[in-house]
């Protein structure tokens, strides 16, 4: 009866387990919207969700936190956008490690609110890494890639080292006439 | 993954080109890619966008 009882919850748990995949695709298109306050709303419904059927911590939770780091971005909400990209740079270091896209992704965003907010000697290393992360997995020929050197190369022009910034961004561009 | 020539990103790129030429002093290399980067973002663009204006104006 025990068994049954926990094998009933286990499966209602899973049962709702779709919820959060709703709020998340509700919240992003509040965001494309610029609906800020909606779509942080729907965030959280989908935080709350996840939380009460994986825990407190599980890989779920990287694309609430990613998707929250981009609605306290746009709304000019920098320290949360911090906070949400270090906790999805944090769970996808624990499940995932980090010669994963993803885990370069989260931390080039974390360099552009960074960039934003003027912490620019936390900047470059962020970019650097992303970008070494995506020339292991992805390759030299990759857009991703190119996107990444592109950044970086944006990066050094407002710093006015325009040699480097030159040679990032022709790279940049190389790779992607190369269709 | 290859990107199309037109995506809005090679934009970008050729957007920062242009600006860095401009930095230098290279004028004609400047405006070679930021005439690049305008039409290429132009054709992401819906027709009546503000930038489509800005172009006819000038």
């Amino acid at each position: 009866m025990k068994f049954l009882t926990l094998f009933l919850i286990f499966r209602f748990g899973v049962a709702n387990s779709q919820d959060w995949q709703k709020y998340i695709q509700e919240s992003n298109a509040l965001l494309k919207q610029r609906d800020f306050d909606s779509a942080l709303e729907k965030a959280k419904l989908a935080y709350d969700d996840i939380t009460r059927v994986y825990g407190d911590s599980s890989q779920f939770h990287i694309n609430i936190f990613g998707l929250m780091g981009r609605i306290y971005f746009y709304s000019g909400n920098y320290d949360n956008a911090i906070e949400s990209y270090e906790a999805e740079k944090s769970l996808i270091l624990r499940f995932r490690g980090n010669e994963d896209l993803n885990y370069a992704r989260a931390i080039n965003n974390l360099s552009v609110v960074f960039s934003s907010i003027g912490r620019n000697s936390e900047v470059e290393p962020l970019l650097k890494e992303s970008i070494e992360i995506k020339r292991k997995v992805m390759g030299e020929n990759d857009t991703s890639y190119a996107k990444s050197l592109n950044n970086l190369g944006q990066y050094y022009f407002t710093r006015g080292e325009y040699p480097e910034a030159e040679k990032l961004l022709l790279k940049a561009l190389e790779i992607k006439k190369c269709d | 993954m290859r990107l199309n020539q037109d995506d809005p990103s090679t934009g970008l790129t050729n957007m920062n080109l242009g600006m860095l030429y401009e930095g230098l002093g290279n004028r004609d290399l400047a405006i070679e890619y930021l005439e690049t980067a305008l039409s290429i973002i132009k054709k992401s663009l819906p027709a009546d966008h503000p930038i489509e204006l800005l172009h006819r104006f000038n």
